[in-house]
């Protein structure tokens, strides 16, 4: 007389692992949907931080615009000095006097000379 | 009995589940459009998200006009607990009428507005003391943060961003941020969940040809000219001859564009391009181009002016002083009236009226600007015995600063007629160039005399700065001015006659003269004292100029090379 005990072992525990199986992954839904939910939330709070910032930042750089203009700067006498024209003047440009890479072809300095 | 009793107990719980089973049948089958569509309601939350309008800068990206976040103040009278009280401290914070306060607070109305756009640092207090029946609604303001600078150009907007002047107004399209309709979710607490919305909305923005410092130059020696001769107003345009982009563009009075509301109508005017006046000298060069061109007469040609006088259909024009008999150049140079008017005459009133014209008297420039007029210049048919000695010296005729500036900028440039133009390029919000205007240049302008027609005439507007010229004031330490004086009597409104105490002053020219990088006119009105171009206008010139050319790194005409700034000599001059 043979007994098949694994059969019966199996059989055993599939209902349970099973039953274990689904209540893990409706669990597992569950939890991964509160936790979408929940980042949502955190993502939400995240975006009215930022709006707050951005228009903190308009703030500010409206501000710094407004203190940096030329305006104030020669208003409050900071110190609006141009240049000495005596020491400004034209670089005529010579053709063929263009800066030129090891390789003797024409480099980037030649290009922009170009331009 | 017990298992009765049990029996009761188990029926009444399953009828209480089926009760619930079939309402919730109910719900799910018969119930579940409507049913569905209220909680959409409840869930879903639209909204509008209105983009601030376009950021405003100058031609180095310094921004002229910029959105800040302000917070409007509003309330619901019906609940409002203590409206004395509440009326009492919205007026301290808003600094509006206590009694007007309080009538909008005793109100019937469901929704009244008690002050809009107020800066946080106000409003921020208010919203702190939580005072029932009021409420804050954040907004976005226009901030422009140079203040009145270059007020004229830039313009202004209404409380609700409506534009109103300058630039805001004919760039709105541009300018004006599209709103955009968003659906969130939220939950019960009303708290949103996070739907990936852009936050931050941008428009296209504008950058302008004015320089910010040029303007500022031009603002302040403007200003200091006109309190020296306690003058009604000025005005004072920079432009780039060769492409006609506007470097600055200032009147006297200035205003506040944060407090436009405060300044009065006439402050406001653009008088740069809204307001004609009669140009007297300086459209001498006018009648200059046209005689060149037709050749009537040379700059060599001599000229008898030593009557001092000249009679004209009955009507008798003088010189300042005494001429002699000198040469046409010498007639421009040191201003003569009559010998203009002789030289003059030698054309048909035709070809002077087609010049006039073609100089683009009488019709818009086409800058980018709202309000522009056109001044005005008769119909040569409509023309009096008098007019054409009358327009050849610059009467009879009305024209604006900017058209003054544009004929003169085709002297600087060889010949070719410029059309102004304000703004350079449109940006994304991303600050990307997607209209880079066609600033048209000599090679797209219209040419309107030849090129040796305007190197005599830049010749001889270089001599007006000399010695013995009537603008000797304008000269600038280290390179040649070409320009021209000019000055008129304004027409009093109460005898329709040519005023004794009130002239227009004016000098328009360019620098360097061989190499011109600024065209400029100054026009001031009626100056105290003194009066002629050459004293009044010319020395605000060559402030400005001297100024402008060191900010432009513009080096001096008589520059040596072993010095240490470097600059780059503009193409094709």
């Amino acid at each position: 007389m043979v007994r098949h005990y694994g059969g019966s072992v199996i059989a055993r525990m599939a209902a349970p692992v099973l039953g274990a199986m689904v209540f893990m992954g409706i669990f597992g839904m569950v939890w991964l949907r509160s936790e979408i939910i929940s980042s949502e939330y955190a993502i939400g709070k995240l975006e009215r931080r930022m709006e707050e910032a951005i228009k903190e930042k308009q703030q500010l750089e409206a501000v710094l615009s407004s203190a940096m203009s030329i305006q104030e700067v020669g208003q409050r006498g900071l110190g609006l000095n141009f240049p000495d024209r005596q020491k400004v003047f034209y670089v005529l440009r010579e053709e063929g006097v263009l800066g030129q890479t090891a390789s003797l072809k024409e480099g980037r300095a030649g290009r922009l000379a170009e331009r | 009995m017990p298992n009765a009793r049990a029996y009761i107990l188990c029926t009444a719980i399953l009828l209480g589940f089926a009760l619930v089973g079939v309402r919730l049948g109910d719900l799910m089958l018969f119930e579940h459009d409507s049913m569905s569509e209220k909680a959409r309601f409840q869930r879903l939350k639209n909204i509008q998200l209105k983009a601030g309008r376009g950021i405003i800068y100058d031609r180095r990206g310094r921004e002229l006009a910029v959105n800040v976040e302000a917070f409007s103040v509003y309330s619901d009278p019906s609940k409002v607990v203590d409206p004395e009280a509440t009326a009492r401290v919205l007026s301290d914070a808003t600094g509006r009428e206590y009694k007007s306060l309080l009538r909008s607070l005793r109100s019937d109305k469901r929704f009244v507005w008690i002050a809009r756009k107020l800066d946080k640092a106000l409003a921020e207090p208010l919203m702190k003391r939580d005072i029932p029946g009021i409420g804050f609604v954040s907004e976005l303001k226009r901030y422009y943060p140079k203040g009145s600078l270059a007020s004229h150009v830039v313009g202004f907007v209404g409380v609700d961003n409506q534009p109103l002047e300058g630039i805001e107004l004919e760039y709105d399209e541009v300018l004006r941020g599209e709103e955009q309709k968003v659906v969130l979710i939220r939950d019960a607490g009303g708290r949103t969940l996070s739907e990936g919305v852009d936050v931050e909305i941008g428009a296209r923005s504008v950058m302008l040809t004015v320089d910010e410092g040029l303007q500022y130059i031009v603002e302040q020696e403007l200003r200091t000219g006109i309190e020296k001769w306690s003058a009604s107003a000025g005005s004072a345009i920079m432009m780039d001859p060769f492409t006609g982009e506007i470097l600055a563009m200032a009147n006297y009075p200035l205003y506040n564009l944060n407090d436009a509301g405060a300044s009065n109508a006439s402050d406001r005017r653009n008088r740069a391009l809204i307001d004609p006046y009669e140009p007297g000298s300086t459209f001498k060069v006018v009648t200059a181009s046209a005689v060149l061109e037709e050749g009537v007469a040379s700059f060599d040609t001599m000229v008898d002016a030593s009557k001092g006088y000249i009679d004209v259909a009955g009507m008798r024009i003088w010189d300042t002083k005494n001429k002699g008999v000198l040469a046409f150049k010498d007639v421009i140079k040191t201003s003569s009236n009559v010998g203009t008017i002789l030289v003059g005459q030698r054309l048909q009133p035709a070809d002077l009226y087609g010049y006039i014209k073609r100089l683009g008297f009488g019709e818009r420039s086409g800058i980018d600007l709202p309000g522009e007029n056109p001044g005005l210049v008769r119909n040569v048919s409509d023309w009096s015995e008098t007019s054409q000695a009358a327009v050849s010296i610059g009467y009879e005729v009305a024209v604006t600063p900017l058209q003054i500036l544009r004929a003169y900028s085709a002297i600087a440039n060889g010949g070719i007629l410029v059309r102004p133009r304000v703004v350079a390029d449109v940006l994304t919000p991303e600050g990307i160039s997607i209209h880079r205007f066609d600033i048209p240049g000599s090679e797209t302008g219209e040419r309107v005399f030849s090129h040796s027609t305007a190197e005599k005439l830049r010749q001889v507007l270089v001599s007006v700065t000399e010695t013995g010229g009537t603008a000797e004031s304008a000269s600038i330490d280290g390179n040649l001015v070409a320009g021209k004086t000019g000055t008129t009597k304004l027409i009093d409104p109460e005898t329709g006659a040519y005023s004794k105490e009130k002239y227009v002053s004016s000098f328009v020219g360019f620098v360097p003269a061989d190499n011109p990088r600024l065209a400029m006119i100054v026009v001031i009105y009626e100056p105290q004292g003194r009066y002629y171009g050459g004293t009044v206008a010319a020395p605000v010139f060559r402030s400005i100029a001297d100024q402008s050319l060191a900010y432009l790194n513009v080096p001096r005409d008589d520059s040596i090379m072993d010095n240490v700034l470097l600059v780059q000599k503009r193409q094709g001059s």
